[in-house]
C-alpha cells in the first residue's frame, strides 16, 4: 500500500470512531464500486440507490467488522447483496428501462479521446449489458473489484471452474464483439 | 490466496486487450452529491455513538436531581395540604345568600358555639339558643323582602281614599255602598297586598304575634320588644293576648 494504512486497518478505525479513515478508505472505492453497481443494474437512479445502500451498511457494521477477510471482498459481498435484494423486490415489475446510452459515462469523452475509441467503448459496453448476469457479475467482480478467481467463486457461492468459465465466456463475447466492431466493415 | 496466486489468476484471464478497453471505456465516477451523502452519513454515525455515551453518563445525575426536586416540592407543599379543610360541601349552585349563611354558621361555629351533639342526648342551652337564631338568620335571608310596615300603612290608606273617592263620584253614602263594593275592593286590593305581604309572618296580626312569642321564646327580648312596638303602630286596634 505504499507506507499507507490498508484498507483493514482503516476500517478498525472508523469502528473506533476515526471518521477521518473511513474518507479514505471510501476515496479508494467509491468509483469501482458504483461502476460495478452501474453495470449490473443499468440504471443511473438505481445504482445510486444501491450504492448508498451498500455504504450505509458497511457503516452500520463499523463495530461489528472483523478482518477475517480482505475489506474489498467484504464492500462487494455487501454490494451484490443490496444487488439481489433489489432484483428479488423488483422481480414482478422487471428492472426497469436501462439508461439512455448516450448518457451513460457521467463525464462525456474529452477531446483527446478519438471517435473510433469513443466507438469502441459504446460497443463494448453495450455488449457487456446483454451477457447473462452471472457472466457479467464475474467479469465485474473482476475487473472493478480486482477480486481473484477464488474470492470471485467463494463470493458467488460457485466453483473456481465455474467462475473461470463464466469469465471465458464473458470474455469471449466481448472480444468477438469488440474485435467485430473495431475492425474496418468488410 | 497469495498475491502470487491472484497474478496467476489474473494472468489466465482470457484476453488483457479487453480488461484494457474496459477500463478505458467505464470511466464513470460517483456523483459528488452521492458522495456527499455517504460521507456525510458515516460522520453523523460517529457523532452519534458518541451522544448515548454522554447521556448514559448523566442519567444517574438527572435521576437524582429529579429525586432531589421532587422530595422539595413534596416537602414545600406540605403545609399548605395540612391547612386545607378537610371537605368542601358547598354546593355550586348555591347563591350568595346560602354562602353568607355559611359564612355566619362558621362565625358561630368559631365564636364558640357548639354544633348540637347527636351522641350525647340533648343540647345545651346555648347551642340550641344558637342553633335557633342561625336558623332565623337563614330564613331571613332565604326569603323576599318583606314589605316594610310604612308600606303597608301607604297601602291601606291608598285603599281607603279610593274607595272614599269611588264614593263622592257615585254619590252615594260609604254606608249603602260598602256592603256592596267592599268586596271589590277587596279583590282590587288584594293583589296588591299579596304582593307586598304574601309569605310574610305581618300579614295578619295573630301570626305577627306569634313570632313576637317565638322571638321572645328564643331570648331575645330586645327583638321581640322592638317587633311589639311596630306591631302596635301596624295595628292599633289588636289586642295581644295573654
Amino acid at each position: 500500500m505504499d507506507g499507507q494504512p490498508d484498507d483493514t486497518a482503516l476500517m478498525l478505525r472508523y469502528g473506533a470512531g476515526d471518521a477521518g479513515a473511513f474518507e479514505v478508505l471510501y476515496r479508494r472505492h467509491n468509483d469501482a464500486l458504483y461502476r460495478y453497481l452501474l453495470r449490473l443494474c443499468n440504471n443511473r437512479d438505481t445504482a445510486a440507490d444501491l450504492f448508498q445502500e451498500a455504504w450505509s451498511k458497511v457503516i452500520k457494521a463499523r463495530s461489528r467488522y472483523r478482518p477475517t477477510a480482505r475489506f474489498n471482498t467484504w464492500l462487494y459481498r455487501i454490494a451484490r447483496n443490496c444487488f439481489i435484494d433489489h432484483l428479488r423486490r423488483n422481480k414482478r415489475y422487471g428492472d426497469g428501462p436501462p439508461d439512455d446510452p448516450d448518457s451513460r459515462a457521467a463525464p462525456g469523452p474529452g477531446p483527446d479521446i478519438g471517435a473510433e475509441q469513443a466507438r469502441a467503448r459504446e460497443k463494448l459496453l453495450a455488449i457487456l449489458e446483454t451477457l447473462p448476469m452471472e457472466q457479467r457479475d464475474a467479469f465485474l467482480l473482476r475487473e472493478e473489484a480486482g477480486l481473484s478467481v477464488d474470492d470471485i467463486a467463494t463470493m458467488t457461492g460457485v466453483g473456481h471452474e465455474t467462475v473461470k468459465s463464466r469469465l471465458r465466456y464473458a470474455t469471449r463475447k466481448l472480444r468477438a464483439a469488440f474485435d467485430d466492431k473495431t475492425e474496418p466493415a468488410a | 490466496m497469495t498475491k502470487q496466486d491472484d497474478n496467476q489468476q489474473h494472468d489466465e484471464s482470457p484476453d488483457g486487450r479487453i480488461s484494457g478497453a474496459y477500463r478505458a471505456a467505464a470511466s464513470e465516477r460517483t456523483p459528488p452529491g452521492l458522495d456527499m451523502a455517504v460521507l456525510e452519513r458515516s460522520r453523523a454515525a460517529v457523532a452519534g455513538a458518541r451522544k448515548p455515551l454522554i447521556t448514559r453518563s448523566l442519567r444517574p445525575l438527572a435521576f437524582a436531581a429529579s429525586l432531589v426536586l421532587g422530595v422539595a416540592v413534596l416537602y414545600e407543599l406540605q403545609p399548605a395540604f395540612d391547612t386545607l379543610p378537610a371537605t368542601d360541601s358547598a354546593p355550586a349552585s348555591a347563591g350568595p345568600g346560602a354562602t353568607a349563611v355559611e359564612d355566619r354558621d362558621a362565625a358561630v361555629e368559631a365564636a364558640g358555639g357548639a354544633a348540637p351533639s347527636t351522641t350525647d342526648g340533648a343540647p345545651s342551652s346555648r347551642a340550641a339558643q344558637a342553633e335557633r337564631e342561625t336558623t332565623e338568620q337563614r330564613r331571613e335571608l332565604a326569603a323576599p323582602a318583606a314589605p316594610a310596615p310604612d308600606a303597608r300603612l301607604r297601602l291601606q290608606e291608598s285603599t281607603r281614599s279610593a274607595r272614599q273617592s269611588l264614593d263622592e263620584a257615585a254619590g252615594t253614602s260609604p254606608a249603602a255602598l260598602a256592603t256592596d263594593r267592599e268586596p271589590a275592593l277587596q279583590k282590587a286590593a288584594e293583589p296588591d297586598a299579596a304582593r307586598y305581604c304574601e309569605e310574610d309572618e305581618t300579614t295578619t296580626p295573630e301570626r305577627w304575634w306569634r313570632r313576637i312569642a317565638a322571638l321572645a321564646a328564643a331570648g331575645r327580648a330586645e327583638a321581640a320588644m322592638q317587633e311589639r312596638r311596630r306591631l302596635a303602630a301596624g295595628f292599633p286596634a289588636f289586642t295581644p293576648p295573654e
